[in-house]
């Protein structure tokens, strides 16, 4: 057996699943960005995910690790993960029960046609020692959940929204964009009027529950937006920049039904890309070539320099979140 | 051989295939090499067929003939995928529990199909086979083919490593590989305009570089077309990969390069080059 640097993050995992705060140390495991992602494949990846998710079995889950776990159960495709996440499901103590059994019931229907037998023993585990399917493993938690014999479960657990940052205006006047069409823009000057609702993707993501449904929100807001108000931009900006050329992101775009427009762009990161990430805290990572690891991440930047991740990374419904957006929603009130 | 006998040959093979389709009967090279006892089975029937061709698959006394038509077999039933849902576990570890088997054709048809679904413990096995970590699995080209096919999968260091130093087939596929790689603009560019790599190299460098960095691409290109000591196929082929993209030929079929392609369209006296020049100036007025 050849020991890779996953046998390393795993026995990291065992340690911290180990300690009295373990639940706590494993949630930042699950952070896009965390070091131990980078150069991974995206099969690397979905181990170690799949690996620090069946740990909450036995720490139980923080809040900030179930929303994580709820996003990835909306929206994973892969059987690994998928059945980590159903192993750590014995962990859970909030949310609705019935959010939790709607999720896995529609995990098994994600992945059926793709199941495979998986092991979680070790974060190495060989196919040999796999004694259950992912969709096996789905079912038990559903089981499980069905017949515990514990009331609902905790209610309100949701991680807390997340707060509005302030933006340094030498990074935004630092950001170079170019459009699908090859034109050059200035983060700043897109925010200057009205803000910008910025979406993260790259043309090369194999989810369609993440890049593609990130991209096709983008459009059909910035089809809402021009009766708004407040005209905002809508702004995809591609992870994948140096692959992610004019050519490509225009035929991305037209591919999922976005119409682009003076305040729909599709762009890559010219310059300031670094300081960009940092300062927004992009949940993103890399392997040799392309991305190996993101979420649904959504951003509005506004104009006097305020900024917030959307929580529900692109699980909107355009209408509702174009109004929120224009500055008469709830959520605008709420979070803003 | 008369055509219209031909046309009767086929129309007898299309009829017969139907039939036996319809029947949900093997084909008959796959019945041949499965035995006798294939007769009875029928691919449109899952849950009598899967277990019965799994197992001929994984029986390592059944010779490499009746395995790889077992295999060939279980391929056709992948192609109705509700009903090969609730067998697709088993038929994937099928697949990885033969990855390593003793026989290196059997090796290599279930790396193929893994590399297809990519496998994470095929591409660890490939990878770790390529960087010499275990015994080779397969031929070092067709480890880095299979592996090139998952642009999201590992061994990307070695693949660039490959492609500088490896035989001229590994090297060849690897140069394949690297077209969804950014940073191996460099190489590739380095690969596409050395004279003394050989001509099958620098054609697929460059052609891998127009999906890698399309920017860098465009000037590959000009400095190659530009050359007119260099090979006529080398450039025919930069010329074509241009033309390929109508908004890159548009851009680039302007001022000097735009007269310097009609030129060659006219009076080049290698014919594919003069073939490409046209399709070049046909793609960029479109």
């Amino acid at each position: 057996m050849v020991a890779t640097p996953l046998d390393a993050i795993g026995a990291e995992v065992d340690r911290r699943a180990r300690e009295p705060q373990g639940a706590g140390t494993l949630a930042e495991l699950l952070h896009e960005s965390h070091p131990f992602y980078a150069g991974l494949s995206a099969g690397e990846v979905d181990r170690m995910r799949a690996y620090v998710f069946a740990q909450f079995a036995r720490t139980g889950f923080t809040a900030e690790a179930e929303a994580i776990a709820r996003d990835e159960l909306a929206s994973s495709f892969s059987p690994r993960v998928l059945a980590g996440l159903a192993m750590g499901v014995a962990g859970l103590n909030g949310g609705s029960r019935d959010v939790w059994l709607g999720l896995l019931e529609a995990a098994r229907r994600r992945i059926s046609g793709r199941d495979e037998r998986v092991s979680l023993d070790t974060i190495s585990a060989q196919p040999c020692c796999a004694a259950q399917t992912a969709d096996q493993a789905l079912m038990a938690a559903l089981s499980a959940l069905q017949l515990a014999a514990a009331p609902e479960l905790r209610d309100s657990a949701d991680a807390a929204p997340p707060a509005p940052f302030t933006l340094d205006p030498n990074m935004l006047a630092g950001t170079s964009l170019e459009d699908q069409d090859g034109g050059i823009y200035r983060l700043d000057d897109l925010i200057r009027d009205s803000g910008a609702l910025i979406g993260f993707f790259y043309t090369r993501c194999m989810n369609p529950l993440k890049c593609a449904a990130t991209v096709r929100l983008l459009g059909q807001v910035s089809e809402l937006v021009s009766c708004e108000t407040r005209p905002f931009q809508t702004v995809g900006i591609s992870y994948d920049g140096p692959f992610d050329v004019p050519e490509r992101l225009l035929r991305f775009g037209q591919d999922h039904g976005f119409k682009f427009g003076a305040n729909a762009l599709l762009t890559r990161c010219r310059e300031g890309w670094e300081a960009l990430d940092r300062a927004i805290r992009l949940r993103v990572n890399y392997g040799g070539v392309t991305v190996n690891t993101h979420a649904a991440e959504l951003f509005f930047l506004d104009r006097d320099l305020t900024a917030i991740r959307l929580p529900n990374g692109n699980r909107y419904d355009p209408a509702v979140l174009t109004k929120e957006l224009s500055g008469v929603g709830a959520f605008s009130r709420k979070s803003r | 051989m008369d055509i219209e006998a031909y046309r009767r040959e086929c129309l007898a093979e299309i009829a017969q295939s139907k039939a036996r389709k319809r029947a949900g009967g093997l084909p008959s090279d796959v019945a041949a090499s499965l035995g006798p006892d294939s007769a009875s089975i029928d691919l449109t029937d899952y849950a009598e067929a899967m277990p019965v061709l799994l197992a001929r698959f994984a029986d390592e006394n059944a010779g490499t003939p009746a395995r790889l038509a077992a295999l060939k077999a279980l391929d056709a039933m992948t192609f109705n995928p509700s009903a090969f849902a609730g067998y697709r576990a088993d038929w994937l570890q099928a697949l990885r529990d033969a990855a390593l088997d003793k026989d290196v054709a059997i090796r290599t048809a279930v790396l193929e199909r893994l590399a297809l679904e990519k496998d994470e413990y095929a591409q660890g096995l490939l990878t770790e086979s390529l960087e010499k970590k275990r015994r080779a699995i397969v031929p070092t080209a067709k480890a880095v083919q299979l592996l090139g096919f998952d642009e999201h999968g590992p061994g990307r260091s070695v693949i660039r490593e490959m492609a500088e130093s490896g035989s001229s087939k590994v090297r060849e596929e690897a140069v394949r590989a690297l077209a969804s790689d950014p940073s191996a603009a460099d190489l590739l560019v380095r690969l596409a305009t050395d004279k003394t790599e050989s001509n099958a190299l620098r054609k697929l460098s460059t052609v891998s570089l127009k999906e890698a960095a399309p920017d860098q691409f465009e000037r590959v290109v000009r400095a190659l077309v530009g050359d007119a000591d260099d090979d006529d196929t080398v450039r025919a082929t930069a010329l074509s990969a241009a033309a390929h993209s109508a908004r890159l030929s548009k851009s680039m079929a302007t001022g000097d390069f735009a007269g310097l392609v009609d030129r060659i369209s006219v009076d080049s006296p290698s014919r594919s080059l003069k073939a490409s020049a046209r399709r070049f100036n046909k793609a960029a007025r479109i």
